[in-house]
């Protein structure tokens, strides 16, 4: 008898698969599937996803009465979360249940911005200087005195909301503009530096798969006709010191099980300052990238590990030199598209195009909402930043 | 006294306005797009497996959710999920999902047609003993024997040369219906969860009401033909076989069945047959037609029963009781006359090709208006034993019944499926 478990996907259902292969394991489970009408069933097979439920998301409460229903009714073993904004929610009815995986507990380290970096600050890992905002008046404690800062909200996701402002007018104009609750948001200390990000699979408490990458643009950078994407780094010192750093947070954090996107700066005094750690896969491409290079779909390791299962690894097409990236557009009027004949000569690999980026709106709605995604190959770091510049002309100039 | 009735489905003039989410239980993707004319946000809850692709309604957040509302533990999803989402009424219109339509307005408080209604309707039994205290004239001898023994004793006790029917208490789509001709016949039967009906013999008919507060509205009466195991082979509306006087009596039995059971509101599918001059209850439901029934009436009276089975417990249904006779009449400027459906059917076994009928075929003063087939190459024809044995239809609207039945019941003879035998 299949393994009946219950997958909360808030993204597409082509999310779920990898060029028509599913990443969930079907030979073994039964999953009952708690998605959206978005695209949430776009190609969905009915006879596969049998136990298929949409709704809407904007109320976690009706999404938690039917999931703890689905887990009552179907003696549910395991919930499986891939997105960030149900993390939260799969937590507490695994802590309802008394099902594994990350609890009520351990999932607000990973969902609020102010206890991860307190958490992350007592295991001794750098983390920016911070406060937490309950009202206009909060904004007095903090030194705006020219130097820059960062406003985002206290359980944010894609770098929604979140801007940077240098004196306490502009704080309070931001504030007001928001108007957030009491606790919603918090400001810390804006870090001069590259960004970088560490995708991991965390198994019995220790790191396995484990890969560095640098983001080509803050995340909190992104905008109309803006261009941002990642390239992973070839092993080294910094990356083994970035993985060590991930390995101090997953033992700070009590992680047991899953996958981790973490993201860290490099200050000019070369010191590494967490910025924020998720317990999911990475999304914009990373995961596709991933998967070439390494032949680990970190979308399936998260499924796999959540339901106890071995991380599947199949050949990839690194040869340990070349460096792998995604290359991202934003919607905005100057989005024309690469030709594909220039695929080959720009190393471009793979070619996602998401008609829907924006909602009509001609914006990005967050960091990973690109109009156009390229997956790029290239011999090495310098040759991957050539390749992105020329992607990126070519990409703005009108055919 | 019941009426045929001129009648609208356009929200919001008569009838009290509820709150609330429409809840839908089992909808085909005709309810579900009849659901969405109604001005309320839909929840559907559709059997695991059921196809969504095309249900769910895409580009906004739409409930849709996978349930066996057939099982026991379906009142626990309705208090515990269904309750929270401020629903306005749970409507059914497929078979299987009346009753737990029933349970869930129960649970929610919610308007719809009570439990205890739609279980008289449901079970044959239950049915009969009723008409027999309230409305004896209406209904046929019946049993529900134990054993096989016990019914061949009843049926002898009816006397030499009365025929009966047995079949399931609770069945639908002509499953399991089955004609006695002599006691003899049922030794071996298994005659568990069946009621055993004195047959009457004739034309058998249907009738698509529509209640409000205990008016019953006759809207339609359409003419039922079948095959020798009873599985429906085409309807048309109205009968060319009924007098005026008959249709008149007709109506007036359907108001007083409906008052017998307790229906007082929506709508409901009551088949009967005229015997020795008086009108027989065979069975009847709190929900529209199936078989393409819906889409015939909307086409001679311009009612769209669908959409007004699915809006009267929200008070999203217009009434209007002018109909001064008890006639079917066009009640809009594209009504037709008449109209009719057709089934076809095929030899046992796999599909090798599927042909459909030539527009040229269409006879002159019938307009064509739909084609349909269920099967493909590959696919397997069972032996005729129920509606979905069938393999295709063809419905057509014509200026009189007697053309439009015998059109489409030839332009179905053109859907030709060729079957092989074996298996796929």
């Amino acid at each position: 008898m299949k393994t009946p478990i219950l997958v909360i996907n808030r993204h597409s259902h082509g999310f779920l698969f990898e060029f028509g292969r599913c990443l969930l394991p079907l030979e073994d489970i039964e999953p009952h599937l708690v998605t959206h009408a978005y695209s949430g069933v776009d190609g969905l097979d009915s006879s596969a996803f049998r136990h298929t439920h949409t709704c809407s998301f904007l109320d976690p409460s009706q999404v938690e009465a039917l999931c703890a229903w689905i887990i009552d009714r179907y003696s549910v073993r395991h919930v499986v979360a891939l997105h960030e904004r149900a993390m939260t929610s799969a937590a507490r009815l695994r802590t309802r249940f008394g099902l594994p995986g990350l609890s009520e507990d351990g999932v607000v380290l990973f969902r609020d911005k102010i206890a991860m970096k307190r958490a992350a600050a007592e295991a001794g890992i750098l983390v920016p200087d911070h406060h937490r905002l309950d009202s206009i008046e909060d904004l007095r404690a903090v030194p705006l005195d020219g130097r820059a800062w960062v406003m985002k909200p206290r359980y944010g996701v894609g770098s929604k909301h979140v801007s940077v402002v240098t004196s306490l007018a502009e704080a309070s104009e931001r504030w007001s503009t928001v108007d957030p609750g009491p606790g919603q948001f918090e400001i810390e200390e804006f870090v001069e530096g590259d960004l970088f990000h560490c995708d991991a699979v965390v198994e019995g408490g220790s790191l396995g798969f484990a890969e560095v990458s640098r983001y080509l643009a803050n995340p909190g950078e992104f905008g109309p006709d803006g261009m941002a994407g990642s390239v992973n780094l070839p092993p080294g010192p910094f990356t083994r010191r970035v993985i060590a750093l991930t390995a101090a947070v997953v033992a700070a954090f009590g992680f047991a099980s899953g996958v981790l996107h973490l993201e860290v700066f490099r200050t000019d005094g070369d010191e590494l300052v967490l910025l924020e750690v998720a317990a999911r896969p990475g999304g914009g491409g990373i995961d596709r990238y991933l998967s070439l290079a390494h032949g680990v779909n970190i979308i399936e390791a998260a499924v796999r590990v959540e339901l106890g299962l071995d991380v599947t690894r199949r050949p990839g097409a690194s040869d340990g030199r070349s460096v792998w990236g995604v290359v991202g557009f934003y919607p905005g009027e100057h989005a024309f598209g690469v030709p594909s004949a220039l695929f080959g000569e720009l190393g471009i690999v793979e070619h996602l195009h998401d008609a829907d980026a924006g909602r009509g709106s001609g914006a990005p709605r967050h960091c990973t909402d690109y109009r156009d995604r390229y997956i790029v190959r290239a011999a090495d770091l310098v040759d991957f930043e050539h390749k992105a510049l020329t992607i990126g002309e070519c990409y703005r100039s009108a055919p | 006294m019941s009426r045929l009735a001129t009648f609208t489905a356009r929200p919001g003039t008569v009838g009290v306005r509820a709150p609330g989410r429409l809840v839908v239980l089992g909808a085909s993707r005709s309810i579900a797009a009849a659901a969405r004319t109604l001005d309320r946000d839909l929840v559907l809850v559709q059997q695991p497996g059921s196809p969504l692709n095309k249900i769910v309604e895409t580009g906004r957040y739409s409930h849709c959710y996978s349930v066996d509302f057939t099982e026991e533990t379906f009142p626990s999803f309705v208090t515990g999920v269904l309750a929270p989402l401020r629903v306005g009424a749970v409507v059914s219109l497929t078979e299987s999902g009346l009753l737990p339509a029933a349970l869930a307005n129960e649970l929610l408080g919610t308007p719809g047609t009570p439990f205890e209604v739609v279980h008289t309707l449901r079970d044959k039994s239950r049915m009969r003993a009723l008409l027999r205290q309230r409305a004896p004239e209406l209904t046929v001898r019946y049993a529900v024997p134990p054993d096989a023994m016990a019914a061949a004793a009843v049926m002898k006790g009816w006397g030499p040369g009365v025929r009966a029917i047995l079949k399931p208490r609770d069945g639908s789509g002509s499953r399991g219906v089955c004609l006695v001709e002599e006691p003899g016949s049922l030794e071996g039967l298994d005659v568990k969860g069946c009621i055993l009906e004195e047959y009457v013999g004739g034309q058998e008919y249907s009738a698509e009401s529509f209640s409000v507060d205990g008016e019953h509205h006759v809207v339609a009466l359409v003419e039922k033909h079948v095959d020798a195991s009873f599985v429906e082979l085409a309807h048309v509306t109205p009968p060319s076989t009924l007098s005026s006087r008959e249709r008149e009596a007709v109506c007036e039995a359907i108001d007083d069945f409906l008052r017998a059971v307790g229906l007082r509101d929506g709508p409901a599918h009551t088949e009967f047959k005229i015997h020795n001059g008086s009108v027989k209850i065979i069975e009847s439901h709190n929900r529209v037609g199936g078989d393409g029934i819906p889409a015939l009436v909307t086409r001679v009276t311009g009612i769209d029963l669908k959409a007004s089975a699915l809006g009267w417990p929200l008070g999203l249904v217009t009434i209007s009781d002018e109909a001064p006779a008890p006639a079917p009449a066009p009640a809009s400027a594209t009504a037709t006359a008449a109209a009719a459906v057709a089934y076809a059917t095929a030899t046992p076994g796999l599909v090798t090709s599927v042909e459909l009928p030539d527009e040229r075929a269409v006879p002159p003063g019938v307009e064509l208006n739909r084609v349909w087939t269920g099967v493909k190459p590959g696919q397997r024809v069972e032996s005729l034993s129920s509606s979905d044995d069938r393999v295709g239809s063809v419905a057509v609207s014509a200026g009189d019944s007697t053309t439009a039945l015998a059109a489409a019941r030839e332009l179905a003879t053109r859907i030709e499926v060729t079957t092989t035998p074996g298996t796929a």
